[in-house]
Order: structure tokens, then sequence, then C-alpha cells
């Protein structure tokens, strides 16, 4: 279940970009903390992208029954 | 025994073993004395309420409790005293449930127990963590500190610590049970179910907890054949006997361990001459799942304690408050494809359940871990697999137990986990009960006197 590997300055500017947008302190102490995880996290993207790249069904209205 | 003699039994036995399980935050024996005073009162006036009435059981502290603070074993919920039940709650209350008190947890159910309360301690191995995030609601049942307890799992949380501890555990189908008061940690993933020492005692408690809740826009109307004042398990022993069972083994092979795959086969075995046929199936877009469950947990928790986030960021505990500021990074159009694979899955599944009534599978991928270190950071692979067994049936809305299927060779329980389609909750506790009374593991309790 390996995520694919990207970028790893990229992702640290995005992460830092994104932590302070949502005024989260991104000290170098707290990065080192957080990019394992969210370079994992931001690698599943083209996986999920790939996955989806043929579906048409549609997406249920958020908040109704069986939204999932 | 009457309500209050089986009550005073349980807040004695909790006095005895719990300095050691530390499976309470808050205990509450004044309400709980009232409570099965009230129900034995009732019960010998003839108004019996059913099987949960004068019955002691407890809550994962997430389910918010009027009068009673709730800290989600959290800092930051450390004093917090809500006005009102959760649906739920209610529902035990009017089931005249004897609520002994509140059940410690990962902080917000995510990933971690805060050091401000410290770790449950697994009654088969008290060096060995219970699993989580209901950590609590698995020490207390095994340890036979109450009846039974609520649990919520949003990748795993009911069944993994149900598995840990050697008792039964139940994610219902999504929106079953109410989450009205309870303290989300991803919306779309969560699920509330009970925790209890045989299936039968979890039916009983789901029963009362499912129900449809105007105030949870998720909630379902429960169909015939769900929850709710049905007839005793073994009821449905003919039904099982046409079953079709998907075991899933040589896909999950690699990831999990030897004893573990032993017992999971080993309880097969015991399922197959029960049912019509067992055959081997894979489970579709398992690699993709996981990538979306990730993906939706992260970015729902971090959107639900983003404010706190940015104000309190100091008072969560390490590892949750760096997996919150981890899930602050996902884009918004990798949430929505998460979301658009959901989908997929969704009717991939759909296919699979056409051709089978049942998956089996293990509920973990090896024994309870030892109790870890105050703020031990996991690795990405080593949280990512962890979940592998148990988060796809969140992100699908399936209804998965973990029911007890042995020991490890160190002597810690195993569970297997059997999962149905949506809807088809009293099947599986069906399935669970028949492979339970076969088997005969519920009968062992850990070695704790």
């Amino acid at each position: 279940m390996a995520a694919e590997t990207i970028d790893g300055p990229s992702v640290k500017a995005f992460v830092i970009a994104a932590m302070r947008l949502a005024g989260v302190a991104a000290d170098d102490e707290t990065l080192a903390r957080v990019l394992p995880l969210a370079e994992t996290t931001l690698a599943d993207g083209p996986r999920l992208t790939r996955a989806t790249a043929s579906t048409l069904e549609p997406l249920a209205h958020p908040g109704r029954p069986g939204a999932w | 025994m009457s309500p209050v003699e089986v009550t005073e039994a349980c807040l004695a036995r909790i006095d005895r073993l719990d300095r050691t399980l530390n499976a309470f935050i808050t205990l509450t024996p004044d309400r709980a004395l009232a409570a099965a005073r009230r129900a034995e009162g009732e019960i010998t006036a003839g108004h019996w309420r059913g099987r949960l009435h004068g019955v002691p059981i407890a809550l994962k502290d997430l389910f918010a409790t009027a009068g009673v603070r709730t800290t989600c074993g959290s800092r930051i919920l450390r004093d917090w005293v809500p006005a009102k039940d959760a649906g739920v709650v209610r529902r035990l209350h009017e089931a005249g449930a004897v609520i002994l008190g509140k059940l410690n947890m990962s902080e917000f159910a995510y990933a971690a127990i805060h050091s401000d309360y410290g770790p449950p301690r697994n009654p088969w191995n008290l060096d060995r963590f219970t699993g989580g995030s209901s950590s609590g609601s698995g020490a207390a049942v095994a340890g036979g500190l109450c009846f039974g307890a609520t649990g919520t799992d949003t990748g795993g949380s009911i069944r993994n610590p149900a598995a840990h501890c050697g008792i039964v555990g139940l994610k219902p189908t999504y929106g079953l049970v109410s989450r009205a008061g309870v303290v989300p940690l991803a919306w779309s993933l969560d699920h509330a179910g009970p925790m209890a020492g045989t299936v039968e005692d979890a039916a009983i408690l789901l029963d009362a907890m499912a129900g449809f809740d105007p105030a949870d826009p998720t909630s379902i109307v429960p169909t015939t054949g769900d929850a709710g004042a049905l007839p005793p398990l073994e009821a449905s022993a003919p039904a099982l006997r046409s079953l079709r069972l998907g075991a899933v083994e040589g896909q999950l092979a690699k990831e999990t361990s030897a004893d573990v795959a032993a017992r999971v086969r080993e309880a097969v075995r015991v399922l197959q001459p029960l049912v019509a046929e067992v055959e081997e199936v894979t489970l579709p877009m398992l690699e993709e799942m996981v990538a979306a469950w990730w993906t939706i947990c992260l970015a729902e928790a971090s959107a639900y304690h983003q404010q706190t986030l940015a104000e309190r960021a100091q008072d969560f505990g390490p590892i949750v408050r760096e997996r919150l500021q981890a899930g602050l990074a996902i884009p918004a159009v990798q949430y929505l494809q998460a979301q658009r694979v959901r989908r997929a899955a969704v009717l991939e599944f759909d296919k699979l359940l056409a051709g089978v009534d049942l998956l089996v599978l293990p509920a973990t991928f090896a024994e309870a871990p030892p109790i870890p270190a105050g703020d031990a950071v996991h690795s990405s692979e080593v949280l990512r697999r962890r979940i592998v067994p148990t988060a796809p049936f969140n992100l699908l809305g399936l209804p998965a137990v973990s029911v007890p299927c042995g020991f490890t060779d160190s002597g810690l329980p195993v569970g297997l986990q059997i999962v149905g389609r949506s809807g088809e909750d009293r099947l599986v506790l069906a399935a669970a009960h028949l492979y339970e009374q076969s088997a005969g593991w519920w009968t062992r309790r850990p070695p704790l006197e």
C-alpha cells in the first residue's frame, strides 16, 4: 500500500503555505514532524486522479443520506 | 441479581481493577446507582423496558452526556460539560441502561492517547495496548468492568480494539446509528456502534442504539431485518446455510502475521460446513480506497479542528497535532477525487457482493502492540498499513463486525472480521453468532484476578 513519491521541496513549500493560510505556525520543528505524513498523503493525489479518469458516475449531494 | 446488585458489583470491580486497566476517564457511580434503583423499581412494578433494562454499560468519552464532562480524551475539552445527551445516549437511557461512566479513548478518536489520561491496558496482557481509538471500551468490556460499551469507528476504531481485546465490536451500516451529539473525527467516515462480550450482547446494544434521528442528516430508517427488537440471532440459522462467503486471504497474506492468518483460516474452516459455499475473493480497488480514506479522513478532521488548531495547537497531543497540521495541506481537488474514487468503489463492491453474501477477513494484521511510548511517532507507512483491513468498509459504509477467533502464539486475541451488504447488519451479526457459538472462544476470560 505504498504511496508514490513526489518532489520533497515542492511539498514543503506547499505545506508551509497551507499551514500559514490556516493561521497555524509552520516552524522547522513542526515541519519535521508534519512533512512525512503530508508527503505520503499528497502523493496519493495522482493515484486518485488516475482511478477517477474514466468515471462518469455522479456524486451524491453532500449531507444527504447515501452521500458516500 | 438485581440491577442494584449488578451495578454495585461492577463499581466494586472497577474500584479493584481500573487503577491498572485505566479504562475510565470519568466515573458516575451516584448516577449509575440512581438509574439502577429506578430500573429495579420499574421492573418490580412490571414495567420491563427490554433486555438492556438495568444493565450496566459505559460510553466512549465522545458521546455528549448532559451534566457529565465529555473530554474526547483531549486537553482541549477537558472541562466540557454538555447541556444535552447525544441521540444514542438518549436512546440508551430510554432502554433503561445503567451508565457507569465515560471511557478512555484516543484523543479526538485520532491516532494516540493524550498523555493527560495515559493509555488503557489490555486485560489479556497489561504490557500491551488495547488498540484504538475506542481503547477504554475494549479494556472495560474485556476486563468485565461493564457488560457493554459504545464505540465509534472511522477507520477501524471499534473493530481494532475489539479484536485486540478479544470482544465483539460492530461498525454498523453508515447512518443506522445516530451520530448527533457525537464529536466527529471525519463526518463522512464516522460510525457509532456497540462493543460487548458476545455477539448477542452486541445485538442487544445495537437494538437500543439504532434508529432514525432527525438531528443527524445521514440517519436512515432501519429496514425490516436490521436492528430493533428482533428475534434471537439463532432464528437466522436456517438462512445462514444458504450463504456464500467470500474469504479475503491471498490479497492480504503479505501484510498479515502468520499466527493471525492461521487463526482466520481456521475460523473459515469452522464456518465452511455451516454455509453453502466459501470462495476466495479479492477486494477491488484496495490501494485506491486506502488512498481515498487517508485523503478524506485527514481533510475532514482538519476542517473540524482548524480553528482550535490555530488558537490552541499546543494543547493537542503531538501525534494528533501533526496529523491535523498535515491535513491542512490537502488540496480541494484531491479531496473531491477521493470522493469520486469512493463512489466508484461502492459500485465495484456492489458487484462483488452480488456474487457472495458476506466477506471474511482479518480484523487486524497483527496482535495487540506494546504500549506505545508517550509521544511515539509512527511512520506514515505504519499508519497506512494499520487501517488497511478495516478502513475500506468505512469508506463504503458497509456493516462489519470483529468477533474473537482464537489467540496468537503469545496468547493475545485475534479478531475475525465479517462484512455484509449495506443494511444487512442483522445478517452480519447472525453469521458472527453462528461462528462464535461453534468456535466457543467467547467463554475465555482474561486472567485478571
